[in-house]
């Protein structure tokens, strides 16, 4: 079943390293909410017959958003899309727009998953970052949080420079000794447009080498398989169950829906992003056109491509699925590489499929590139 | 107008002495052409030669001058190509010539170019008329160029003109000197035709386009006419003399300077010097000084995409159309795929056409380690001739080998003798003689294998005279050396493409030097990789590649998949320009690493 995915693109203040559309405007949001249910409604009209088993409010920060206005957004959603009972329902969140009330709120509204931008256990890592919260703040959100939310994510940033093994245990004992449900951990990542990127380029800040990068991205999913999550993605670790389900769709290369400035959406081969600018974004929708700013038709070829590369970084191959997609069998089509990939223990196999092992992952684009990219 | 008032001459001169300013400066003095019509430098015509600020391939131009006496003279101005890697090109247009003037920078002297090619002046038998140039600039040194010129030329004082392209000053002198002081080209219409070829050209209306210098007879559209070396026969279709473009005459006399158009196809029927006749006029004696081009340079070129091979194919035939040195046969190499091993007079012309294939041609390439020729005689007595370090017979079948020697001039002021001293013996140099130009400057000569100076020797010559040194050179001969053949193997395969040729006492810290080079250039992969260095069986430096310990991206870009997508395809292009060796995939610049050894 297909998912929705719902861009907030409101922040309170700008991460120096986020290259995501965010406005830090809090007074238009009446404009947003009005323009995004005109969008909801635009789009249920040709998508009358799907129906739908999770949402996601990503941002931006969803969070700056009170529980009412995420409420009248998801009654919205319900009245014109079918939405399956047990759908997985994510709001994303920051740790310092929490009181344990809005917990209740949001749960009440609907939302059964919250995903944490924690970024760091410790406040000189949060500092450098430029978040606005506390190591405390977090440990508190998350706490509150699991009161009334059985499946809870905490994001975490690793690779910080001058960062050391020790700073990456910290966070992550605290995560898993906070029995969140799933964590996604990430590189830090020197995004152009961002205050962090610039400070790169001015020799402020250093980049770890990739040797590093390597020995932490190791120690990662060492640390997170060992207490006791999967590591099912490339960055993304859960325990047994609580596989991010909307996330899964991107990867399993399954239809979604996106809704709000620079949200993507996917049907059936075909890839649509709306406008980034939120002004862009209004004046299409008010005068009744959706936002969309660029759609792509795939190829075939750039669908396979496509379909290896999120595969083998999260699930693998698995070959009925491949021969439904595509006319050829992955085995035969991809013996060379299959062979060598499983000798030098990048990847192992069995009937049903073909995954990347630990080592694989850490070089997963270097595979994919080299061996699987048509 | 009587034949006697043609003038016919050359400017010598080293690059950026000037010497396509005065003759711009000879052009509008004359009236051939208006200043307001004028580019800069018309005789420089190709965009690269502009650039390079050196005239490639030489052209003639005629201008009319009515002199201080009242009479009207013809003068042609042929053009001689101004590097090194030219010098038969250039004895060729010299030839063509009664006179030349020698034209030195007022603030840079006497360069080793200049006197190698004053020497082919000299050799031809022509009048020179020194002028010194640029005086009008502040830091010029009349006196101590001066006394360089009559050393040098053994002329007087008052020969020597003093002029500034630039502002106009001695213009006149110099179209008084022509005059005066170059002798009349000799009219001798009453023998069988005789006429040298200097240059030619390819024209795609036309075919090629050949320029010449009738010596005896006369050669008129409709002759029948032949090629003394080539042995090819041709009708003249149309003949002329060269003003600003082609001036069609119908005829040309002994003394003349011009233009044929005969139907050819290919500038490789009509090489530089060789002698044309009338069919009917046979003559037993050619022009004196016809020489066959050789290769001195060869390297491989190969397209970055295998796809490309054709177009680069069609490139190179088209670019050999309009010069005749360049040679090029297909050759496959185990880690470029096909490509073509390229014969070229030296460094420079190399160069050219590296840059005229990928600017002109639109076509990426990839360059081999240039190499030189080698004679290697065989235990069996066989001889063969090896211009592909990859293609040397195996070394227990070889019983010596040869390599090509230069003679080389460097001109230098004498403080950094010591200096020059030393790069001479590091790239093997023999010493010769030292000849002082004058009290402040030398003139060294040295012999070296031509290998020696085929990587970055000018460069170094450069550095270590802090850019004062000049250098010029011929072909010697063959000289019996201690040659091996250096492999260099990756994960224990050869890598054909990097294989090169040194002197044993060199192969060590060659490489040595190229697998340190090698590790900075490859990039790391999957799997760790071993850069060895190899002569024969014998493995003489090794450097390893640690494996890659991370190449993903691990952000979250919520469902924008396309810019995945977009960063993958990046990197694929990345690894579409490299070129795969077993597992290993090394980056284009790796295959011209020596290149920049040190």
């Amino acid at each position: 079943m297909p998912g929705i995915y719902i861009h907030i693109p409101f922040c309170r203040k700008r991460c120096n390293y986020c290259d995501f559309y965010f406005i830090t405007n809090l007074k238009s949001a009446g404009r947003f909410l009005a323009c995004l249910k005109t969008e909801i409604t635009i789009s249920s009209e040709q998508e009358k017959d799907e129906s739908y088993d999770s949402v996601f409010f990503g941002g931006g920060t969803p969070s700056v958003l009170p529980a009412s206005e995420i409420d009248s957004i998801l009654n919205h959603l319900h009245k014109n899309f079918t939405l399956s009972a047990d759908s997985e329902i994510t709001l994303e969140a920051n740790p310092e727009d929490f009181s344990a009330v809005k917990f209740r709120d949001y749960a009440e509204a609907g939302i059964n998953r919250i995903s944490f931008g924690v970024q760091s256990f410790l406040d000189s890592e949060l500092k450098f970052l430029t978040r606005q919260h506390t190591a405390e703040d977090a440990m508190n959100a998350v706490r509150n949080a699991s009161v009334y939310f059985g499946n809870i994510n905490t994001d975490i940033i690793y690779s910080l420079p001058s960062q050391t093994i020790k700073d990456i245990d910290f966070s992550l004992s605290a995560a898993a000794g906070l029995n969140v449900s799933h964590i996604s951990a990430y590189t830090l990542t020197f995004e152009e447009r961002t205050p962090l990127y610039k400070s790169l380029q001015k020799n402020l800040v250093k980049k770890n080498p990739e040797s590093l990068e390597g020995e932490f991205y190791g120690f990662v999913s060492e640390k997170l398989i060992s207490s006791g999550y999967g590591h099912y993605e490339v960055s993304n670790f859960a325990r047994k169950g609580f596989e991010c389900r909307h996330n899964l769709k991107y990867w399993k290369y399954e239809n979604y829906a996106g809704f709000g400035p620079s949200a993507h959406s996917m049907k059936n081969g075909i890839r649509r992003n709306n406008f980034r600018n939120i002004q862009d974004y209004y004046s299409s929708l008010e005068k009744g056109i959706l936002p969309v700013e660029e759609k792509i038709i795939l190829t075939p070829k750039q669908k396979k491509s496509e379909y290896i590369m999120l595969a083998l970084r999260s699930s693998g191959i698995y070959y009925n699925d491949y021969s439904k997609t595509f006319p050829e069998d992955f085995r035969e089509e991809f013996g060379k590489p299959f062979e060598v990939l499983l000798k030098e223990n990048f990847a192992e196999s069995n009937e049903e499929g073909f995954f990347l092992t630990e080592k694989g992952y850490a070089v997963a684009d270097e595979i994919i590139s080299k061996y699987f990219w048509t | 107008m009587s034949k006697s008032g043609i003038r016919n001459f050359c400017i010598i001169a080293h690059i950026d002495h000037g010497k396509s300013t005065l003759a711009d400066r000879l052009l509008e003095t004359t009236g051939t052409i208006e200043k307001r019509n004028m580019i800069k430098q018309v005789l420089d015509d190709m965009d690269l030669e502009q650039e390079r600020g050196i005239t490639i391939k030489l052209h003639a131009i005629q201008m009319k001058y009515k002199a201080d006496d009242g009479e009207n003279y013809v003068f042609n101005l042929i053009d001689t190509p101004g590097h090194v890697d030219f010098s038969y090109e250039v004895s060729r247009s010299l030839a063509a010539c009664e006179g030349a003037l020698l034209v030195v920078d007022a603030t840079q002297g006497v360069e080793a170019q200049t006197i190698s090619n004053l020497y082919l002046a000299f050799d031809n038998g022509l009048e020179i008329i020194p002028v010194i140039n640029k005086i009008d600039l502040q830091n010029s040194m009349v006196e101590e160029v001066t006394a360089q010129i009559i050393e040098l030329i053994g002329c007087k004082k008052e020969d020597i003109i003093l002029a500034s392209a630039k502002t106009g000053a001695g213009t006149h002198d110099i179209l008084e000197a022509i005059v005066n002081r170059i002798p009349p080209a000799k009219i001798e219409n009453d023998k069988p035709l005789r006429a040298l070829i200097f240059d030619s050209k390819f024209d795609i209306y036309r075919g090629v386009v050949v320029y010449i210098r009738v010596f005896e007879g006369s050669i008129k559209e409709g002759d029948e006419i032949n090629l003394f070396f080539a042995g090819n026969r041709f009708v003249a279709e149309e003949v002329g003399n060269l003003k600003m473009g082609r001036v069609r005459t119908g005829v040309l006399y002994s003394g003349d300077v011009g233009y044929l158009i005969a139907g050819i196809k290919d500038v490789n029927e009509t090489r530089v010097g060789d002698t044309i006749f009338k069919t009917s006029e046979p003559v037993s004696e050619p022009l004196h000084g016809y020489k066959e081009v050789k290769s001195m340079v060869f390297s491989g070129i190969y397209p970055s995409s295998t796809e490309d091979f054709e177009t680069l194919r069609d490139s190179l035939s088209k670019l050999k159309l309009n010069d005749a040195a360049l040679t090029f046969e297909p050759e496959t190499s185990v880690a470029l795929g096909f490509g073509f091993r390229c014969g070229f007079l030296g460094m420079l012309h190399m160069e050219i056409v590296q840059e005229r294939l990928e600017r002109e041609y639109n076509i990426n390439i990839i360059t081999t380690v240039p190499n030189v020729e080698y004679k290697v005689y065989k235990t069996n007595g066989e001889v063969v001739l090896v211009d592909n370090p990859s293609t040397m017979p195996d070394a227990s079948k070889i019983d010596y080998v040869e390599e090509p020697y230069i003679s080389a001039n460097i001109i230098t002021p004498t403080e950094f003798i010591g200096n020059l001293m030393k790069l001479a013996n590091e790239r093997r140099g023999v010493f010769i003689a030292t000849n002082y130009v004058d009290a402040k400057r030398v003139d060294l000569k040295f012999e070296f294998p031509l290998s020696e100076i085929v990587f970055d020797f000018y460069d170094k010559l450069k550095s270590y005279s802090r850019g004062y040194a000049s250098f010029d050179y011929d072909f010697k001969d063959f000289r019996k050396s201690d040659l091996v053949k250096l492999d260099i193997l990756l994960n224990a395969e050869p890598v054909d493409a990097l294989s090169t040729i040194v002197h044993r006492d060199k192969a060590y810290d060659w490489g040595k030097k190229l697998c340190t080079k090698l590790r900075q250039l490859i990039p790391k992969q999957m799997f760790e990789v071993a850069i060895q260095a190899a002569v024969g069986a014998k493995i003489i430096s090794r450097e390893t590649i640690s494996a890659m310990r991370k190449n993903v991206i691990a952000k979250c870009y919520g469902g924008d998949i396309s810019r995945k997508r977009k960063l993958l395809e990046k990197q694929k292009e990345g690894k579409k320009r490299m070129k795969q060796v077993g597992s290993v995939e090394i980056p284009q610049e790796a295959f011209h690493a020596v290149l920049s050894l040190d």
